[in-house]
């Protein structure tokens, strides 16, 4: 077991403190040491709720010398992108104009539950303004920078919950997930990253960006911790009218089952041309392993994406319209113009996308017939260098804020559950993910798919050295 | 649909005054561009008819169906 906490997985954490070879207070002045030393170079806070953390932290202790039962994330650090309520922590969606707002009375119910199962919140992350966003930077509160080589991108919306996570500050953090905002930093930090099921976990006590498109999930560095954090997170929620009343499904017990079963094939058509030969070279890796040969086409996924692009232009745009009318210069400029842009998109266009989206879902739906598992890129690249504004795919320079996100647009779109994977490639310093894609409502089947590569030496998560 | 950049940019002039929405010159080239992204996206589903189907029969995935108990959207 390592001896630095900063280092250990969750439940590696939650095992030692469970059995006293670690207090949680042990724990958490040594995640709150880490980030003080070295937040100034990641970016990963916006704000450290210190005193609530070591609060939290001595209350588990003290529950365990009473021998009290703890739960699953006994003492495990974790923390949330800036759009999760905080009880006393304004709620700033990465925007200065939140700023303005009262505190959150409470916190949401995702942060409840995980502390419920005896993880301990360190405080508020970074993150692309209101979540319109791919590259995890942010004019206001500064760039979140990828750990992994500081010169890069976190990739976003939630950049910080990535950097949070693979610069050893927590083992865990909440983030969201629209169009791609926590596969995306999953892909460029090299973590585990869990999208549920659209409707899966409650989205209340967050701030919304798409209601359409918008889900909740973890960001780690094992399969296994996701899986702990995800069983916590389930169960009904009637303050989000989105949210399942399925009744909880455990991962966890199925968790080691293996590949015994599975049909898994690769993502064809769309997903199989434009990016750069690392993300094919992690694909392939993972088939190999998996022993993938067969290949899906998800029909007319481009005409998914433009669908899902034109929904979040125009969702986006109306969630913000008073703002755009009355603060225009507090936003982030790269933000604002493309949100404006959106108030102005024909009505016709939106109605024809969801119109397209019900025929799309079907299709994909069809596949998992025949199918269990469909692979896919995270992202075309690796992370870009900071501030870099354009991408080249498929030949085309095209602007990389809005499309680093061009893989993970079309699953979201119809909500399926995801698992982003990390892939190292021999002598890269940087990182690559691929998306294992399971049926809706089998978050079980990648959570079990993503735990079978890492354990096979497939997929790693490290902690940054910084 | 015609959507150069010109035609893009008098829709933002004529709507950005009645949406309430001050548009000044620094601002204007870059909702322009984004506002074309859009128009280019919308073509690849203005003609989109569903095999042995028909556009006109197509219905909207409601966000409300919460499919929460089948597919979740």
């Amino acid at each position: 077991m390592a001896s630095d906490p900063n280092l250990m997985s969750a439940h590696a954490i939650a095992t030692s403190v469970k059995s006293g070879s670690l207090s949680a207070r042990q724990v958490v002045d040594a995640a709150l040491a880490r980030i003080s030393h070295l937040n100034g170079k990641v970016g990963a806070f916006t704000q450290v709720t210190a005193d609530r953390a070591r609060a939290a932290a001595d209350a588990v202790d003290a529950k365990r010398q009473s021998g009290g039962t703890l739960g699953a994330l006994a003492g495990v650090p974790f923390a949330v992108k800036n759009l999760f309520d905080l009880k006393g922590v304004v709620t700033l969606a990465g925007s200065k104009i939140n700023a303005d707002n009262a505190p959150a009375s409470e916190d949401g119910p995702l942060v409840q539950r995980l502390e419920a199962s005896g993880a301990i919140c360190l405080g508020a992350l970074n993150m692309g303004e209101y979540a319109y966003d791919f590259t995890g930077e942010n004019c206001h509160h500064g760039n979140s920078k990828n750990p992994h080589d500081l010169s890069h991108m976190t990739g976003g919306s939630s950049g910080g919950s990535g950097a949070a996570v693979a610069a050893g500050f927590v083992p865990l953090a909440l983030a969201s997930d629209t169009n791609g905002s926590i596969r995306v930093p999953a892909s460029f930090c090299g973590l585990f990253g869990l999208k549920p099921t659209y409707g899966r976990l409650s989205r209340a006590g967050s701030f919304p960006f798409v209601t359409s498109f918008d889900h909740l999930g973890p960001l780690g560095r094992s399969a296994l911790d996701l899986s702990l954090a995800y069983d916590s997170m389930q169960g009904p929620d009637a303050h989000d009218p989105m949210h399942t009343p399925r009744s909880v499904e455990p991962t966890l017990p199925g968790l080691d089952l293996g590949l015994s079963g599975l049909r898994i094939a690769k993502a064809g058509g769309y997903f199989a041309k434009g990016a750069e030969p690392v993300a094919y070279a992690a694909i392939d890796r993972v088939a190999k392993a998996l022993g993938a040969s067969a290949s899906v086409d998800l029909p007319e996924t481009p005409r998914a994406r433009a669908a899902a692009y034109l929904i979040t232009m125009a969702e986006g745009a109306s969630l913000h319209h008073e703002r755009l009318r009355a603060r225009p210069k507090d936003f982030d400029p790269e933000v604002r113009d493309r949100l404006i842009a959106g108030a102005m998109v024909p009505a016709d266009f939106v109605v024809q996308a969801h119109k397209f989206r019900r025929w799309y879902r079907d299709q994909v739906l069809r596949l998992f017939e025949t199918t269990d598992i469909i692979l896919a890129p995270t992202t075309p690249c690796r992370a870009p260098g900071s501030g870099q504004k354009t991408m080249i795919f498929d030949g085309v320079e095209m602007l990389a804020r809005p499309n680093l996100g061009i893989y993970t647009q079309p699953i979201s779109f119809v909500g399926l559950p995801v698992v982003s994977v990390p892939i190292w490639t021999e002598g890269d310093h940087l990182p690559i993910g691929v998306q294992v894609i399971a049926a809706p409502w089998r978050e079980d089947l990648a959570l079990r798919v993503a735990h079978w590569l890492e354990t096979h030496g497939v997929a790693k998560a490290n902690v940054a050295t910084l | 649909m015609s959507a150069d950049a010109k035609s893009v940019g008098q829709v933002v002039d004529a709507l950005g005054p009645v949406l309430g929405l001050a548009i000044d010159a620094e601002m204007k080239p870059h909702v322009v561009t984004h506002l074309e992204i859009a128009f280019k996206m919308a073509t690849l589903l203005a003609d989109f008819t569903p095999a042995g189907g028909s556009a006109d029969h197509m219905e909207p995935a409601s966000i409300y169906s919460l499919g929460g108990q089948t597919h979740g959207v």
